[in-house]
């Protein structure tokens, strides 16, 4: 279970999220919130991006005192990725695999899933949002991680990538691997049937069943 | 008008003069910190007499020209600044007036210095030169406003223009290698224009060791002031782990290892000075002299680049670190202090900065 314990961001002397003590159990968890609710920065946070007061642990595993051992289980896909623009999608998921441990093939078979196979020989700096996305969840889904945070997994993706993407959290879901994920606009969660809900308001996290 | 001008004048000026108070602190420092009035008017005096060698002063306002005209245009092509492109909506005159304005803001140095030539060469009743400074100067500020107004109504490609950049795109690209390949990328007139000033710098204390003869702190010097005028990258470098390399905080990757990245990535940058350093000097001095002196630009970036892992550390605090640091180790290097032991002090002070914070990371 990932675990926050006193925790506080701030920028500069502004207090963005408070959250006394909150688990998120095994399961898929659903962050709702309004644009500026503090969603992103909650993510970053959790995912080690960005410093926070208070604590964050993985069951034992603290993120500030064990940082290698917690990101090799907590895995992130951002909300609006940003990439090295020489570098090409296969650079990044070798890279990515490799120090994420993920087992032999799996790169190729992500790839293949989310059709970033056929561009993933270009440079990232000629990709479109929704290709910056595709190839951003893939390598979020590499390695064997408990935790896999989604923020916005869904935006800026078609249709078919929508259901995809869906698709991969419901199986991987399967297998043991726990997802948080954020939206701000209404989805259809029967896609992916998110078991706890939370809406981040107030500068708090608020559990809505 | 007044609007679209203060929104200009924040957008462009004060974003360039913000982004290279580094390099405005280093030429000040070397420009009146060993030049003193007298020795100016020396020496545009000696200009106005022979105005040929204006031409030296005419390539370097061109490397400033050429420095502002890059920022703009890096300036337009970000997909935030995209607004840019709505002064076309602007009457043209205004519009040519406007761009005139602001790129007369951003040649304030060298419409300064160029007034100061001015002044110097008509006390000295050298007219010419006086027709050639102001000239010199009205044409570049005439050219660049004509090439930023056209630019600025453009519409502009913000993707990576691949073709055009190939040759880089071949070297390799392991992490120590990104920045480099950013600045290749994305910054090679800031990367042309820090390294120009470097290897002037550098070069110039070889020159002055070889004439000398003996004085071997004055190579240390040389490289004392060229990691100063390189710290810029150490700016540049911590905002491009905040943008591109964000992602990377997520892996697993030790401290140790990290911190051994970062360095090679300045020994990668630091290669154009290393080769000159080695080239020049490799069969007169020894090659352990060379090689502790070596450690302290090295060294000196990795203190700078950890700094910004300390909270509350902006850009301004950022460049008066690196004014004192620079300015307190020329006096102990003029001291006679082993240059080693600097070395292994910033070292230390890296390593131990980078432990204590490098996973924490910044906002």
């Amino acid at each position: 279970m990932l675990s926050l314990h006193n925790f506080q961001k701030s920028f500069v002397k502004q207090l963005i999220l408070e959250i006394p003590k909150l688990t998120f159990e095994r399961g898929i968890h659903w962050i709702k919130g309004r644009n500026g609710s503090g969603k992103s920065t909650l993510f970053n946070c959790l995912a080690g991006l960005s410093p926070y007061q208070g604590e964050i642990s993985l069951g034992e595993i603290d993120l500030r005192k064990s940082p290698q051992v917690y990101k090799l289980k907590v895995n992130y896909s951002q909300s609006e990725p940003l990439f090295p623009e020489f570098l090409s999608g296969n650079d990044l998921i070798k890279f990515f695999a490799k120090l994420k441990k993920a087992p032999t093939g799996q790169a190729e078979l992500l790839t293949q899933q989310l059709s970033v196979d056929v561009y993933a020989d270009q440079a990232c700096g000629t990709y479109s949002s929704g290709m910056t996305k595709k190839l951003s969840i893939v390598m979020a889904f590499l390695g064997e991680p408990e935790w896999i945070i989604l923020d916005e997994p869904l935006i800026t993706l078609d249709v078919e990538a929508q259901q995809l993407v869906s698709k991969m959290i419901v199986e991987s879901q399967a297998k043991g691997v726990s997802f948080l994920f954020s939206t701000h606009q209404d989805f259809d969660n029967s896609l992916i049937k998110a078991s706890h809900t939370y809406k981040v308001e107030n500068r708090s996290l608020i559990p809505e069943s | 008008m007044k609007a679209v001008r203060k929104v200009l004048v924040r957008a462009l000026v004060k974003e360039f003069y913000k982004a290279n108070t580094g390099f405005f602190l280093v030429v000040l420092g070397l420009g009146f910190g060993f030049l003193k009035t007298a020795q100016h008017v020396d020496l545009t005096s000696f200009l106005a007499v022979k105005p040929f060698y204006y031409l030296v002063v005419l390539v370097l306002w061109l490397l400033y020209t050429a420095k502002t005209l890059s920022f703009v245009f890096m300036v337009k092509r970000l997909p935030n600044n995209s607004w840019l492109s709505y002064l076309v909506l602007l009457n043209p005159l205004k519009r040519l007036l406007l761009v005139l304005h602001i790129q007369a803001l951003l040649f304030l140095p060298i419409l300064g210095y160029g007034f100061f030539m001015t002044a110097i060469a008509i006390q000295l009743n050298q007219w010419t030169s006086a027709v050639l400074v102001i000239a010199g100067n009205l044409i570049l500020l005439f050219g660049a406003t004509n090439m930023v107004e056209s630019k600025l109504i453009s519409p502009v490609d913000t993707k990576l223009q691949i073709g055009f950049k190939n040759f880089t795109n071949r070297l390799p690209k392991p992490f120590p290698m990104l920045f480099v390949h950013h600045l290749l990328n994305r910054q090679s007139i800031l990367l042309l224009g820090t390294k120009t000033a470097s290897l002037i710098v550098l070069v110039g204390s070889i020159w002055i060791f070889e004439m000398e003869g003996t004085d071997l702190r004055l190579l240390n010097l040389g490289l004392l002031l060229s990691a100063a005028v390189n710290a810029a990258f150490c700016f540049h470098y911590h905002q491009y782990q905040q943008s591109e390399l964000l992602i990377y905080r997520n892996l697993p990757i030790a401290n140790n290892l990290q911190f051994v990245w970062y360095g090679l990535s300045y020994l990668i940058l630091m290669l154009p000075e290393l080769m000159v350093f080695f080239g020049n000097l490799g069969l007169d001095i020894s090659t352990l002299f060379l090689l502790k002196s070596a450690l302290l630009p090295l060294t000196l970036l990795l203190f700078y680049h950890c700094l910004f892992y300390l909270k509350g550390i902006d850009m301004e605090n950022f460049i008066k670190v690196v004014f004192f640091a620079t300015a307190i180790l020329f006096f102990v290097i003029l001291g006679r202090i082993e240059v080693i032991f600097i070395s292994g002090l910033f070292l230390l002070l890296s390593y131990f900065i980078f432990q204590k914070r490098g996973q924490e990371s910044t906002d």
